[in-house]
This record gives structure tokens, C-alpha cells and sequence, in this order.
């Protein structure tokens, strides 16, 4: 019961609390790049959840098993190399692999899939909010099966948060905005306002 | 401290060597076998992927083209080299398939069409349209609000008085000004075509006069003209047959109102029977359909400049090669 308890916690921290692009400001660009269409946003979503549930499982059992590999010690070896500071370098090596590992074998068993997702998975190879998540994951000291509700949870928080930025910017296009403000400068003060209005989440978990 | 290097070096290289080792792999079990044409024709393609194709990138383009859903010439940005050199691939004949070019269908500019009002709203003609179907009389013409120009990857359409206007030289016929329009006014037509109707006002007489100095009243007077049967009306408008239309240009010197445009370059031509080719045989004079060739029996042929129009069906029907077409 308590570990149900602390999964529908991580889930709501990093949907709405501590969410990925308003609160983290991770994934800043996807954000703004491919947030112009609702239905492109939401391919975007799910490649982001996609990628990232794989990537906090994996990255966690590099971290665990590889970077600082305590389990030596039961086969004699008297010092472990400590790794763990090279975990960004890492991880990312860990990531880009995985998501071309990942294409592949989309492209092979499912070619709907892949031709929906399209031109969004090689694009998230960099994408940083990924690399966030992985990261934040090891600091918050969460085991396997939290490292993959956490990682959906930031996912699914990144999806909600650019298909409400791209409807909102649909509707941005028809409106009577000052010439100056016209494009990005508009996205941008909207993305602030959206952060602001996020902020409010704070007080949801005491 | 010679190990505290040693470690993540060694770590990142076998990292990276497995990893890489892993692809490989994979790429074997998992690897999609592509047909090779693809790939060469991607590469013959531009590669913006800009879409002007209606396929959602290059990559898709080229496999459409390979499996024969799209012809060669299907990318409008892609050069006539780019072009032969996919057609060349597949082992298909370029000629087939003509280039096309964008025509903007009105002449409803400010000056010659009448306002119903000034409007101030948002430019835009789609939201424009919204309001009593436009702000000109005709509820077909061209609104000016520039959605075409706005879309415009290369700035050739421009708004010149209230109507669009596409420069040619500019324009890369990527069709995005095509579905950008709300009312359908540019259309693409074959780049060689030589005559085009200029309006798109599906309605008669007083309507159209009523709203525009330019508008197409649908008289019918160009599907008469015509000797080839090359133009019918359809919603009030004629459609040419490209096929069939020889750009003789009888249509346009009977449209009392001026609709249809005639490529300004094209010189006025008019058949010429060579004396000394000329056999007599009247092939020529039996395909002329304006009684501009003259002669009997075995007479050489003569030519009545007043009345040939330049259709060059007399050319087309000598076996002899005794017919030229000048300029007149």
C-alpha cells in the first residue's frame, strides 16, 4: 500500500508539481519547436514517453550496475572503481543508443508506429529533458520500479504541458496581436504565463 | 592516479565500442531491407523536405515515386536535371509528364472590381471571408489579404492593388500558395500552356458584370471559337482541354471581355508552304479548319495570312515537310 501510495505521489509531482518544461524548464526546445500543431505536439508526446519510460529504466541500471558496481565485491574484488561522476557523459552515450536501438526495431516490427512517430524519435536522441530525467531519477534515490513511474510521470507532464502550449497557440495565429509580439514573442510570454500558472501546483503536496 | 584516468577511459570506450557492436548487430536481425532505387532517388530529390509534394518529407516523396503512386516530376522544386536524373533511374521517360506552373485565376483588383466595404478586421482572408462572403462585389475574387504571400517560401507572390501577384521567376511551383488560398483562385497548370482563363466567377451576365469590369460572364463565345473542341463550360466558366488545345488563340480574340490570357511572349504565327516541297496533295488544306489554304487539284498550296491563325494543324498533317510556321 505504501508503495502504491509513493507511486501515485511520483506521478502527480512530476506531471503537475514538478513538471519537466514549467517547472524543471527542461525540453525547452521541443517545447517551442514542435508546438505549433496539436496533432504534431501530441506525436511528439508520445515518442518523449516512449523514449524516457526506457531511458530511466536503462540509465538506472547502468548507474546501478556499471558506474559504481558494488556487486564486484561479492566476487573478490577488493576496490570498485567509482564512476558515478561520469554520469552525464554516460547517460547520453546510453540514450542516443538506445533510441536509434529503439528505431530500429520499430521501424522493423511496427511501420505504422514508426511512420507516425516519424521524424520526432531520432530527434529526441538529444533532447535534454530525458537526460533530466534519468539524472533526477539517481538523485532522488528511487529504485527500478520508481525510476519507471517516474520517468512515464515526466513524460506524460511534458506531453500536457506542449499539447496545451500547441492549442494555445493555434488559437495565438487568428488573434489580433500587436506586430512587435507577432511569432516567437508571443510563445514565449505565453510559456512564462503557463509557468506561472503551474506554479500553483506547489501547494498540492504538503 | 594513473588508474583514476585509466577507469573511465576504459569505461566510455567499452561503453561505446558495445553499444556500437549492438547496432551492428541489430541493424543485421532488424535492419528494413529498402530498395535501392529509393535511396538513389532520394538523392536526385532536394531535400528541404518541405512537403510541396503532399508527402510528408523527401524520404516518403522518393518511395512513392519508386512504387509508381507519384510521377517523376512530382517534386516542384526539383530542377528538370533532378528530374531526368530520377526518371533515368526508374528507366521512365521524362517527357511524359509536363512541368507545371501557378496562374492566379482573377483580375479583381481594387480599381476594377467594386467594394462593398471598407473592411478593417483581421488580415486575413479567410477571416475577411467570414463577413458577407468578402468585401468585393464578387464573392469570387481575390481578397488581397496575402495568406498566399505569407506562405510564400521564396517571396514570389506578392499583393499589387488588392490581387495577388506571383513572379515567376521567383516561384519554385511548390503549390503551397495553391491550398493556402481560401477561395481557390491559383491553380496550377502546365507550365507550356497557352492560353488560360483569367477569372473564376462561377455565374452569368449581370451578375458578374454587376460586380467586376474584368469577370467572365460565360457567353460561351470561346467554346464556339473554338475548332478543337478544346474548351466546354463548366459552372458558367470554360475549361480547356489542354490536350486538345492548340494555342491557335481564337478563344481570346472572341472573348468580349478579355478573360483569357494569352502568353505575352508567344509571337502571332502563321503557316508558310515551302513552293518547291509542295506536291499538291491538299492533306494540308483538308486539316486547316479556317479555309485559310487555297488551291486545287495538284496546285500548290497557298497560305491566306489574313485568315490562318496559327494553329499549326496544317504542319501536322503534311507528310512532306512543306509547312513552316513564322512569325507573321
Amino acid at each position: 500500500m505504501a508503495t502504491l501510495q509513493k507511486l501515485a505521489l511520483i506521478i502527480l509531482s512530476t506531471v503537475l508539481v514538478n513538471n519537466f518544461v514549467m517547472s524543471k524548464f527542461l525540453g525547452c526546445c521541443p517545447f517551442l519547436g514542435v508546438s505549433k500543431k496539436v496533432n504534431t505536439a501530441v506525436g511528439m508526446g508520445v515518442a518523449v514517453t516512449f523514449v524516457m519510460a526506457l531511458a530511466s529504466v536503462i540509465t538506472y541500471l547502468v548507474q546501478q550496475y556499471i558506474l559504481y558496481p558494488t556487486w564486484l565485491t561479492a566476487l573478490g574484488v577488493q576496490q570498485v572503481p567509482d564512476l558515478r561522476y561520469l554520469q552525464t557523459i554516460a547517460f547520453i552515450l546510453v540514450i542516443a543508443a538506445l533510441v536509434q536501438f529503439v528505431e530500429m526495431v520499430i521501424q522493423k516490427s511496427s511501420p505504422a508506429l514508426y511512420s507516425s512517430l516519424g521524424v520526432y524519435l531520432p530527434l529526441i536522441t538529444t533532447n535534454c529533458a530525458v537526460l533530466g530525467v534519468a539524472i533526477l531519477n539517481i538523485q532522488s534515490g528511487y529504485n527500478l520500479l520508481e525510476s519507471l513511474v517516474g520517468g512515464i510521470g515526466g513524460a506524460l507532464g511534458f506531453t500536457l504541458s506542449i499539447v496545451l502550449f500547441a492549442g494555445i497557440r493555434e488559437r495565438l495565429e487568428t488573434a489580433d496581436i500587436p506586430e512587435a509580439l507577432q511569432g516567437f514573442p508571443i510563445a514565449l510570454i505565453t510559456a512564462g504565463l503557463m509557468s506561472i500558472a503551474f506554479l500553483g501546483f506547489s501547494g498540492l503536496i504538503k | 592516479m594513473l588508474q583514476a584516468m585509466l577507469w573511465p577511459a576504459a569505461l566510455l570506450g567499452a561503453l561505446g565500442l558495445i553499444f556500437g557492436a549492438v547496432l551492428a548487430v541489430a541493424n543485421r536481425f532488424f535492419g528494413v531491407e529498402v530498395d535501392g532505387r529509393i535511396i538513389r532517388v532520394r538523392e536526385s530529390l532536394p531535400g528541404a523536405n518541405c512537403g510541396g509534394c503532399g508527402y510528408p518529407g523527401c524520404d516518403a516523396c522518393a518511395a512513392a515515386i519508386v512504387e509508381g503512386k507519384a510521377p517523376v516530376n512530382v517534386c516542384p522544386v526539383n530542377s528538370a536535371e533532378g528530374a531526368a536524373q530520377v526518371a533515368k533511374i526508374l528507366g521512365v521517360d521524362v517527357a511524359d509528364v509536363k512541368p507545371l506552373t501557378t496562374f492566379v485565376t482573377c483580375r479583381g483588383s481594387l480599381s476594377r472590381t467594386h467594394i462593398k466595404y471598407a473592411y478593417e478586421g483581421i488580415q486575413d482572408c479567410a477571416a475577411a471571408m467570414q463577413l458577407t462572403e468578402g468585401y468585393k462585389a464578387c464573392r469570387y475574387a481575390c481578397l488581397g489579404l496575402g495568406n498566399c504571400a505569407r506562405v510564400c517560401p521564396t517571396g514570389a507572390m506578392s499583393i499589387v492593388d488588392g490581387l495577388a501577384v506571383i513572379d515567376q521567376d521567383k516561384c519554385i511551383t511548390c503549390g503551397k500558395c495553391v491550398s493556402a488560398c481560401p477561395r481557390g483562385i491559383i491553380t496550377m497548370l502546365p507550365a507550356d500552356s497557352q492560353v488560360r482563363l483569367q477569372c473564376h466567377a462561377m455565374a452569368r451576365g449581370k451578375e458578374v458584370r454587376d460586380a467586376c469590369q474584368m469577370g467572365c460572364i460565360g457567353c460561351g463565345l470561346c467554346v464556339k471559337s473554338c475548332k478543337f473542341g478544346a474548351i466546354t463550360l463548366v459552372n458558367d466558366l470554360p475549361v480547356i482541354d489542354y490536350d486538345k488545345c492548340t494555342g491557335c488563340g481564337e478563344c481570346a480574340r472572341h472573348c468580349p471581355r478579355g478573360c483569357l490570357w494569352r502568353d505575352p511572349d508567344a509571337k502571332d504565327r502563321v503557316a508558310f508552304i515551302r513552293e518547291n516541297q509542295c506536291v499538291g496533295c491538299g492533306l494540308c488544306q483538308k486539316a486547316c479548319k479556317f479555309d485559310a489554304i487555297a488551291g486545287e487539284n495538284r496546285d500548290k498550296r497557298v497560305v491566306d495570312p489574313t485568315r490562318c491563325v496559327g494553329c499549326g494543324e496544317c504542319q501536322r498533317a503534311c507528310r512532306l515537310d512543306a509547312v513552316a510556321m513564322i512569325e507573321k
